[in-house]
């Protein structure tokens, strides 16, 4: 066993929550006005169907091969050489799209610190994961768990303190142009949602199995709700503006103003977004490096860590020259990557381990 | 040996975040900016910067204002960012746009169009979005010159101006909503030229806000005055507190009204290919001055004055509607937006003849009061007894 810690079911939520939520807090509600106008806040809804699918195919692959992850259940459901093969492309993947969140997260930071370089702050941000990927998954749920509060309650503040300034009928017309723009508006988000996919690589260590699933879809409503609620915010406050403005979360904290002096919390902003950077580029990092040790099958993960690092801060340059080829990967192409790695694959795997049951299952009753 | 030289290691990696530190004293901190155009399709750049010296020395002598708390620099580019440059050239601190709260734009530069201006403000990660934009008279330049008499300086005046709503108050980001709005009309209190608020006998007769500038997308196309201004507040629902002064019908003497709250909502009708729009107003207030002979105890008597504010407020819309639906033909109450909102499909098919549609809309309005309490007396004071009217 190369993981002995052992975490449980809220903070399996705890980590999922700024997983999927860190990204859509920055960006969403800008990628999805672009799309969707005054329809933004439909969208999240369209896409968390997305993310229940993922929950629930999750379960089931586990719930037939239990105490495994992903890259062990693909063993066994497609063999030794394609189960390899798959399990190679998923570590790739991980540490690809860790690196580009990296990325991400250094970009939003530099346009404020404007002469620190890039490197260093996706490097500190690495080696503080690192850290706590090292401690194992106990140290990842724990820190979680400890930041979990300091990611929701600033952000219920500043919604609360920017109320007076709202302008609720922006909201109209509800569906002026039909269902297409909000459906569009979901494509990226769909996105977020299936990096809930990741609750493969920890329920294996639940000390209560059963809520695994149980809080998954919890997680999944809560970042919906969230998302409307921040999308609603957003374009209640700035309009159709919220399509153009590339971090109007931010925006939205730098408008607050209670009493002339309790003004300019974007710093806040920033410290929930350093938050939850760190949870989800640990989690992922964990998932990569556990991923790798189970697919080499080393008997522990801990000298791969830095290695794997170092490959992150990496893969966070590489092919990524400035933001607006961040920013046009982030619209499509990864979101595009996520679901077919997250829902698509483990869905087609789900059916493949079916008809494979009921294959072995017709042997075993016909040698019998 | 070995772990203490980790430790020191990574201790020296935390440093990363001393990379971009500033120090307050290294900053020359803003406080209000003003934007002229000059000749040669150049801009003028002026900042009011504080200075921090007065602030530690100036204390003894209290009262007689002592120093100058503030002071301007300007210089000339092609943009903003340019003429910043050359601003920065003439200063021994790093220009810090955190603190500023007051954009002033001279009235050759917002007829000629604001766009990349407010473009800089927007994208530079150092301007706030809660900062009030204004329109000068003149230069903006010289709006920063203006003395003020109670506040540290123009740029906190200005701000407590808009705090109080006495006109209009327009932030970067409500600007920018405007802008972005259906009918891409925008308006913008308008401050009078700097040059005639210098004397303090200028400054205590004269006012300092002077209307609004209205805008067709980003450029100036006119200005309105303080009263057409009032009933566009009205309009946009953004009425706070100013007293509404009328003379009852058949009555001697005036009656002063103060609302405490007021809302406003236009509800569009499109009917046979005919568009109107019904202002629906709900206000409520108390009496502050009474200058007729009515005991305003009395319901029926309450009821006269309800309808002369009603009438006020009806006659003040029908005004203002008069300059910026038949004269400017500039829809700043965003009718349009509240078509879209009622009518999406229909809005969609003629948003284009909008400009053609919007001088024909045909505005009712229906006008609640409801006058809460007459203040703290109820027979007008100093009249006999026997004068006042009690039915």
């Amino acid at each position: 066993m190369l993981e002995t810690g052992k975490i449980s079911a809220l903070q399996l939520g705890m980590i999922i929550y700024p997983v999927m939520m860190s990204t859509a807090m920055l960006a969403g509600p800008n990628v999805m006005a672009k799309a969707a106008m005054n329809d933004l806040w439909i969208s999240p809804i369209w896409a968390s169907l997305i993310g229940f699918l993922c929950v629930y195919t999750t379960h089931q692959l586990y719930a037939k091969y239990p105490q495994k992850t992903f890259i062990e259940q693909s063993e066994e459901i497609l063999g030794k050489l394609f189960g390899k093969l798959l399990g190679f492309f998923y570590v790739c993947f991980f540490l690809q799209l860790n690196g580009f969140i990296v990325r991400e997260y250094a970009d939003f930071i530099s346009i404020f610190l404007i002469k620190t370089p890039l490197s260093l702050i996706s490097g500190v941000l690495v080696l503080v994961c690192a850290m706590a990927v090292m401690g194992g998954v106990e140290v990842v749920a724990r820190s979680a768990q400890f930041f979990f509060p300091l990611f929701v309650i600033p952000l219920l503040v500043m919604i609360g303190l920017i109320f007076p300034d709202l302008e609720p009928r922006n909201i109209f017309p509800i569906l002026g142009n039909g269902l297409i723009p909000s459906l569009k508006g979901a494509i990226t988000p769909q996105g977020w949602f299936s990096e809930v996919f990741l609750i493969s690589f920890l329920m294996p260590f639940l000390t209560d199995e059963k809520k695994g699933k149980r809080y998954g879809m919890i997680t999944v409503g809560l970042v919906m709700i969230s998302m409307i609620m921040v999308n609603l915010v957003t374009y209640f406050l700035m309009g159709e503006a919220t399509g153009r403005i590339l971090f109007p979360v931010m925006d939205t904290a730098r408008y607050v103003s209670v009493a002339d002096f309790f003004e300019n919390l974007e710093s806040g902003v920033m410290a929930i977004w350093v938050i939850g950077a760190f949870v989800k580029v640990s989690m992922f990092y964990y998932a990569t490096v556990l991923g790798a040790a189970q697919w080499l099958n080393l008997t522990t993960y801990r000298p791969i860590v830095l290695p794997i690092g170092l490959l992150t801060v990496i893969f966070s340059f590489w092919g990524l020259p400035n933001l607006a080829v961040v920013g046009d990967l982030h619209l499509l192409v990864i979101p595009v990557l996520l679901v077919s790695f997250c829902c698509l694959i483990p869905v087609i795997l789900l059916v493949i381990s079916a008809f494979k049951k009921s294959n072995t299952a017709y042997k075993g009753a016909g040698s019998g | 040996m070995k772990a203490k030289y980790m430790v020191l290691v990574f201790c020296s990696l935390l440093l990363g975040g001393c990379w971009d530190r500033t120090e307050i004293n290294d900053l020359a901190i803003v406080t209000a900016a003003a934007i002229d155009n000059e000749e040669e399709q150049k801009i003028r750049l002026s900042i009011q910067v504080f200075i921090p010296r007065e602030l530690t020395s100036g204390q003894g002598g209290t009262g007689n204002g002592g120093g100058e708390l503030t002071t301007v620099y300007s210089g000339t580019g092609l943009n903003i960012s340019d003429a910043m440059s050359k601003v920065q050239a003439k200063l021994s601190r790093k220009i810090f746009w955190g603190h500023c709260k007051v954009y002033l734009f001279g009235e050759e530069a917002a007829k000629q169009g604001m766009a990349e201006h407010i473009d800089f403000l927007v994208r530079h990660p150092g301007p706030r979005n809660r900062a009030y934009l204004y329109v000068t008279r003149g230069k903006a330049k010289e709006g920063l010159a203006i003395k003020t008499v109670l506040e540290r300086s123009t740029a906190e005046a200005l701000r407590e101006f808009a705090s109080l709503h006495i006109g209009m108050a327009v932030t970067l980001i409500d600007y920018r909503n405007m802008l972005k709005s259906e009918s891409e009309a925008v308006a913008v209190p308008m401050i009078e030229n700097g040059s005639k608020l210098q004397t303090p006998a200028q400054i205590q007769t004269k006012s300092i806000l002077i209307g609004t500038a209205v805008f067709k997308k980003d450029k100036m196309i006119g200005h309105i005055s303080p009263k057409v201004t009032r009933g566009l507040m009205w309009l946009r629902n953004e009425v706070t507190e100013a007293a509404i002064t009328i003379q009852p019908p058949h009555v001697k003497g005036i009656v002063s009204v103060m609302p405490s709250r007021s809302r406003v909502t236009l509800d569009p009708v499109i009917k046979n290919g005919k568009w109107s729009l019904l202002v629906k107003v709900d206000t409520e207030g108390d009496v502050v001055e009474n200058g007729t002979l009515l005991n305003l105890m009395n319901p029926d008597l309450l009821s006269i004055v309800q309808k002369a504010v009603r009438d006020d407020i009806q006659a003040r819309i029908t005004y203002s509607l008069g300059t910026l639906q038949k004269g400017l033909k500039v829809d700043v109450a965003n009718f349009a937006g509240a078509f879209h909102r009622k009518y999406p499909k229909e809005w969609e098919q003629n948003k284009d003849q909008w400009e053609k549609i919007y001088p024909e809309v045909d505005v009712r309005s229906q006008i609640n009061v409801k006058i809460r309490r007459p203040g703290l007396i109820s027979a007008p004071a100093g009249v006999p007894q026997e004068d006042v009217i009690k039915e």
